[in-house]
């Protein structure tokens, strides 16, 4: 579903990765971690076609995500930092709207809000800065995309909220739904499959089990 | 695509902006006829009501049209405009046509909010319908260019204020040229509305490329 090769990126002088390989079949999902957040969010950010790899091929769905961006786009969502604007809309209209645009019903979004815990009447503009974070998961979920994109996408959610979003996804991913994960602690259950990404590379890959035991033990949710 | 322009026509409706310029338009207008009278301006002579206050009505058109559309399109631009395109998976092109489209309805709304007034003024004047009717449809035109110039100008500028001053310093230019090229008025807003569509096909053609991808800090 995902081939990532030879994928690199300068941000600005700095090298933010530097010769990435990846790949990540149906119905899989991946976790990325690494100690430098900014390098996390690039990888996602270049997943999403959000911005241009600097060299190297990214291939979703058998669509080359530099030439094909727009088809590509089709198939993916991405919940990340990224401002919604409120535009005098409700939470509602707005994942009404996001749910729409990709032919969805709009029940999805009335889903989607619920499973993150948010007020479906609110305006978006009573919602803090820090919760609108939740709006673009809930975006991202009523999308019905085949390709998850998720980074720090769960910061904004409380435990029971993290919970139901938890097992939606991994029913998604059961359904065949392509998840990827970047977080500061690893999401117990949800991914299988584990890489870090230091200086720019991806060093280590474990399947199937956490990358820091630590962490894990730490358990922040129980699917 | 529906979606969109349902969502850019929403986003419009909800701003007090469009019913503050549709009341100020008409308010002014009406006003017109109370504070001069029947036979209008007197240093005006030789013009009737009608012909004196369809005058008015184009200062407030140029001066109003390109506000009322600054104030009401939706906000996104830049980065912003990238993110929508990505949540919505619909391509910077035809969500930037959607807001066209939402902001020319708009202004069409103020156009003919007016509309009873200035019948008012026609029937007073003794003007044929029939030239109530080209006057009205070349305003009506001219709310095409004055969409287009604002959106393009609101996507150049974060600055709403500047976008406005922008779009209204062009405006004012583009159909004083008009002016000078054409016999009449409703020629030049008739003229500015067919060159403005080629102005659009020309930005949305750009669209797809110019926000493809999120702003990145230069190497």
């Amino acid at each position: 579903m995902i081939t990532i090769s030879g994928l690199t990126k300068m941000v600005g002088h700095r090298t933010a990765l530097a010769g990435v390989d990846l790949s990540i079949d149906r119905g899989g999902s991946v976790a990325v971690s690494g100690p430098d957040r900014e390098d996390r969010s690039t990888l996602m950010r270049l997943l999403a076609t959000l911005v241009r790899p600097t060299s190297g091929t990214i291939v979703i769905g058998g669509l080359d995500a530099v030439t094909d961006v727009y088809r590509v786009r089709r198939l993916l969502a991405y919940a990340g930092p990224m401002r919604i604007l409120p535009n005098r809309l409700r939470v509602d209209e707005y994942l009404r709207f996001a749910a729409s645009a990709r032919h969805q019903p709009s029940t999805a979004a009335d889903i989607a809000a619920d499973l993150v815990g948010l007020n479906r009447n609110a305006p978006i503009e009573a919602i803090a800065d820090e919760a609108r974070g939740r709006l673009t998961l809930a975006a991202a979920i009523a999308s019905g995309a085949a390709v998850l994109v998720l980074d720090q996408a769960f910061d904004c959610l409380d435990a029971p909220a993290r919970d139901r979003v938890c097992e939606w996804l991994v029913a998604a991913r059961h359904r065949g739904t392509v998840i990827v994960v970047a977080e500061n602690e690893p999401v117990a259950g949800l991914c299988d499959r584990h890489v870090a990404l230091r200086e720019g590379r991806i060093l280590e890959t474990s399947v199937e089990e956490p990358l820091d035991q630590a962490a894990a033990s730490r358990e922040l949710v129980r699917v | 695509m529906r979606a969109v322009v349902l969502r850019e026509a929403l986003v419009a409706a909800r701003r007090p902006a469009l019913v503050g310029a549709a009341i100020v338009s008409a308010g002014l207008l009406a006003l017109f006829p109370i504070a001069w009278g029947v036979r209008g301006i007197p240093t005006l002579g030789g013009m009737s009501l009608y012909d004196q206050q369809f005058r008015l009505e184009w200062i407030l058109a140029l001066m109003l049209l390109p506000w009322t559309a600054a104030r009401v399109i939706a906000t996104e631009r830049g980065d912003d405009f990238v993110g929508l395109s990505a949540v919505t998976a619909i391509q910077p092109s035809r969500l930037l046509l959607a807001r066209l489209l939402a902001a020319t309805i708009a202004l069409v709304a103020v156009v003919t909010g007016a509309l009873p007034v200035v019948i008012s003024a026609q029937q007073m004047s003794a003007v044929p319908a029939s030239r109530l009717v080209a006057d009205q449809l070349a305003l009506l035109a001219f709310a095409l260019p004055a969409a287009i110039i604002t959106v393009w100008w609101m996507q150049l500028t974060t600055d709403r204020l500047l976008g406005w001053l922008g779009a209204a310093a062009t405006t004012l230019i583009v159909v004083t040229l008009g002016r000078l090229s054409v016999a009449t008025m409703n020629q030049a807003a008739i003229a500015l509305a067919a060159i403005s569509v080629c102005a659009a096909a020309i930005l949305l053609a750009r669209a797809d490329v110019w926000w493809r991808y999120l702003s990145e800090p230069r190497a």
